[in-house]
Formats: structure tokens, C-alpha cells, sequence
């Protein structure tokens, strides 16, 4: 299958139907996903910041979850040499950084009313900050080296080295004593969080997903049509 | 003030200097992300257009180049 999907134009041909419906779902979800953050109720102790968390996690989830697919697509296009696999990591680190600096953003905003601080260097924090540099550190060496394959090797290496912050983010709550609350959600014995407060998780979480796809596949798109841009020009140019 | 837009507590007391803004900021943040997205779509796929429309060239369809 991924050799099927190497051919660019049978890959714009397969999802090109498919993204005005990721994206009317996705407004969908989001738009009910914002009216049941504001229809739950405030939590005891945190009182309306609660309703911080229903974009702050959705948020963090996406940017771990989109270097893992951009840590998937380096290796591809590494050892592979899938046809499409550099562009696609070019194409979903710009949305992971977002994420990831949206994460921070609201994450101080919700620290600084509970925690009484809008930043702490603890392991959590710490290490989603270095997450967001690896993201910046992708795209500045992307955009710094003309030549395609070179950019394209040099930047699969970072990306496959920043996959080791991964699991450091995920389990800095268990390995020190952080400020960041733990585990919520999944742990064992359950989530210790009221379903009145899951449900808009939950659907906020699917939003960012489909939105998430959708906006890849149309920045896959574009990477695709620069680099036939490219190739028709410097056929061009030669002849 | 409980302001009741389809039966939603919008007053969020002394917390919304600090919920209004994370909102506003994610909101905004998907917005711009979604704005510039689209746009360098369309201006790539405008530019590949006008210039196979001056080659005079089809690009055809690309072959495979998994090794």
C-alpha cells in the first residue's frame, strides 16, 4: 500500500474528495465540541479554569502525536525512500509546531490562576518547550538547505533524534516530582475525571484529529505541487 | 453577569482574564494556521498552472521512485 501511494498524483487523486468532508466534519466537531466546553460544569477546586483544559490537552496530545507521525514519515523517507515520505513530514511539522505552541501558550494560562506561576522548569514543561524547538529546529533546517534530497536526509536524521523526547514528555509526571498533574486519563483504575468533563474533551480531541488530517492533506498537496513546480522549471530551464 | 446565549454560563468571574484569552489565542492560532494553509495551496497550484500553460507542457502524471 505505501508503495501504491508513492505516486503523487495517485495520492492527490485518492484524497482530494476526501478533504472537503475531513473538513465539514471537523467544523462540526469543533463547533459542538466548543458549546459542550461551555455547557460543562465548572470543576470544584479550579473553578472555570477547567474549561482551559477542553483545548490545552487536545492541543499537547496532537503535538506528541504529529511528531510521532513526522518521526514515522523521516524514517520512511530514510530508510525507504518512500517518494512522498519527506513531504509529508515537511508538510505536518508546521501543524505540530502550532500545536505544540498553543499547548504552552494555554498551558500558562491555566498555570498561572492554580499554580500561581505562568512557567515552572519542571519535567513536563521542560521537555514540551524542547519538543516545540525540535518542531522550529525542523523547519528552519528544511527551509536553510535548497538542495531537496539533502534537506530531505538531514532533517529525517533531526526528526528521528527528537523522537526520544517523546516518551520523556509522556512520562515526566511519573519519573520526577513535577508541578504538572499526572496522569488523568489513561491510567490504570480509569480516568479520575467526571464524564460531564470527558465528553468535551473527547469530542475536542476528535476536531483537532480531523482537522488535523485535513490541513495535512492539504499542505501535502502544496508540497507536491511546488515540487513538480520545481522539476517542470528546471526541465525548462535545461532545455 | 450570567449572560444566557443558548443556556450557556459565559461570566467565568475572576478566571476569564486568563479563559477568554486561551481561547482567543488557540482559536486564532487555528484560524491563521488554516488561512495560510489554503493559501499557499492555491498560489502554488495557480503558479504550476501558469507555467505548464507557458511551457506549453502537460507535466504528466509522475512516476514511481520508491528504490
Amino acid at each position: 500500500m505505501f508503495t501504491f501511494l508513492a505516486n503523487p498524483d495517485r495520492f492527490t487523486k485518492l484524497t482530494m474528495p476526501l478533504r472537503p468532508w475531513l473538513a465539514g466534519i471537523g467544523a462540526v466537531l469543533l463547533a459542538w465540541g466548543l458549546y459542550l466546553c461551555f455547557a460543562s460544569p465548572e470543576d470544584y477546586q479550579q473553578g472555570d479554569t477547567v474549561r482551559i483544559m477542553y483545548i490545552h490537552v487536545p492541543m499537547a496530545w496532537m503535538g506528541l502525536f504529529v511528531y510521532m507521525l513526522m518521526g514515522v514519515a523521516s524514517f520512511f523517507g530514510l530508510i525507504f525512500r518512500h517518494a512522498l515520505a519527506d513531504a509529508a513530514a515537511k508538510a505536518i511539522a508546521p501543524i505540530g509546531a502550532v500545536f505544540t505552541a498553543l499547548a504552552l501558550l494555554t498551558g500558562s494560562l491555566w498555570g498561572q490562576p492554580m499554580w500561581g506561576t505562568w512557567w515552572q522548569w519542571d519535567g513536563r514543561m521542560t521537555s514540551t518547550l524542547v519538543l516545540f524547538l525540535f518542531y522550529i529546529g525542523y523547519i528552519a533546517l528544511h527551509a536553510s538547505i535548497e538542495d531537496e534530497q539533502r534537506a530531505a536526509k538531514s532533517t529525517a536524521i533531526l526528526a528521528l533524534v527528537g523522537l526520544v523526547n517523546l516518551p520523556v514528555i509522556k512520562f515526566s509526571v511519573e519519573w520526577w516530582n513535577t508541578l504538572h498533574q499526572g496522569e488523568s486519563i489513561f491510567r490504570a483504575g480509569g480516568p479520575t475525571i467526571a464524564p460531564s468533563m470527558l465528553w468535551p474533551l473527547f469530542v475536542m480531541v476528535a476536531a483537532v484529529h480531523v482537522l488535523t488530517l485535513w490541513l495535512f492533506l492539504v499542505r501535502l498537496d502544496s508540497e507536491i505541487l511546488e515540487r513538480k513546480y520545481r522539476r517542470l522549471r528546471a526541465r525548462l530551464s535545461f532545455n | 453577569m450570567h449572560l444566557d446565549f443558548f443556556h450557556l454560563d459565559w461570566d467565568m468571574g475572576r478566571y476569564a482574564a486568563f479563559v477568554w484569552p486561551a481561547y482567543g489565542l488557540a482559536l486564532a492560532g487555528l484560524a491563521a494556521l488554516i488561512a495560510v494553509s489554503l493559501r499557499v495551496n492555491t498560489q502554488r497550484k495557480t503558479r504550476l498552472k501558469a507555467l505548464e500553460e507557458a511551457a506549453g507542457a502537460e507535466t504528466g502524471p509522475d512516476k514511481d521512485v520508491v528504490h
